[in-house]
């Protein structure tokens, strides 16, 4: 118990004597380039989301497409509008042919 | 508070001003950064961020705080939107490694724990109570880092967080209690 105390103690005071983290002497360069021709990471993370969403969005309408032509020129789409849906969907309501 | 003659040279855009501003607060910034982050280049890029918003938002500046405040204000602020965005991104991991998006993920817990003004001694636990500090409410540890690693009194504290001072006690009283807690349930699990 004694032993858990003071380590818990140790821990709490392990930041005594912390100084002061000092940053890049080149940050002012960086800043100014920053402020001046924006480019920062947090535009970079919006633009590739943004891009991401859209290309997922392309590539499905495309799919619909082509499945949408691979079934109009298939054989079993014979009619259009309650003909075609009845043959694609209730095809086992057809006569069987023995 | 009112606009004093270093903001208004900042507002007419003087650069000599802005290359004064940013050396006189640039290491309480990264300070401050490295303090919630505990990662040298996170904490870069968020004190970049922070004198890049100061440079763009200086004419908006209505001097109702001082500057440093205002300046402390912003760098709690973009630290904890940076683990916010970085926690987001990390949700969404699967999506970003698809595409090859995964420069924010390495934060606090998950990343070597960095301070380059912690004693060498201490850095082993200086690490373990990182750790904990991070699992504290935000206002417990925005308090709390302003006071231990960054030094501010509780009066300074208290303008930064616009509380009271009494609030500030409160908070840094509460964050203790909760560290303790949380100190204790990883001695049981780990040092015994």
């Amino acid at each position: 118990m004694k032993a858990k105390e003071t380590w818990i103690n140790d821990t709490l005071n392990s930041l005594e004597g912390i100084r002061r983290a000092t940053s890049d002497p080149g940050l002012f360069i960086k800043v100014q380039a920053e402020a001046l021709h924006p480019m920062s990471k947090k535009r970079g993370f919006k633009g590739a989301y943004y891009w991401s969403a859209a290309a997922c969005i392309t590539l499905l309408i495309a799919l619909n497409i082509l499945s949408a032509l691979y079934y109009h020129q298939s054989e079993n789409l014979t009619g259009s509008g309650v003909a075609a849906v009845a043959t694609d969907y209730l095809y086992f309501l057809r006569p069987v042919k023995l | 508070m009112g606009i004093t003659p270093a903001i208004t040279r900042l507002r007419d855009g003087d650069e000599q001003a802005f290359r004064e501003l940013v050396d006189e607060y640039r290491d309480r910034v990264y300070n401050t950064a490295i303090g919630f982050l505990q990662h040298q280049e996170n904490a870069e890029d968020v004190t970049q961020e922070v004198f890049v918003e100061v440079f763009r938002s200086v004419a908006r500046f209505r001097g109702d705080c001082s500057l440093s405040t205002w300046i402390y204000r912003l760098a709690v602020q973009k630290s904890l939107e940076y683990i916010r965005t970085s926690r987001r991104v990390k949700r969404s991991g699967i999506l970003f490694t698809l595409f090859g998006k995964e420069d924010h993920l390495n934060i606090a817990a998950d990343a070597p724990f960095y301070h380059p003004g912690i004693l060498l001694e201490n850095k082993e636990r200086a690490a373990i109570l990182f750790r904990a500090i991070s699992l504290l409410p935000v206002t417990q540890r925005t308090a709390f880092i302003l006071h231990k690693v960054e030094g501010l009194s509780h009066h300074e504290i208290a303008k930064i967080m616009s509380t009271s001072v009494s609030s500030v006690e409160s908070l840094i009283v509460r964050a203790n209690r909760k560290l303790r807690e949380l100190l204790s349930d990883y001695y049981e699990k780990n040092e015994r």
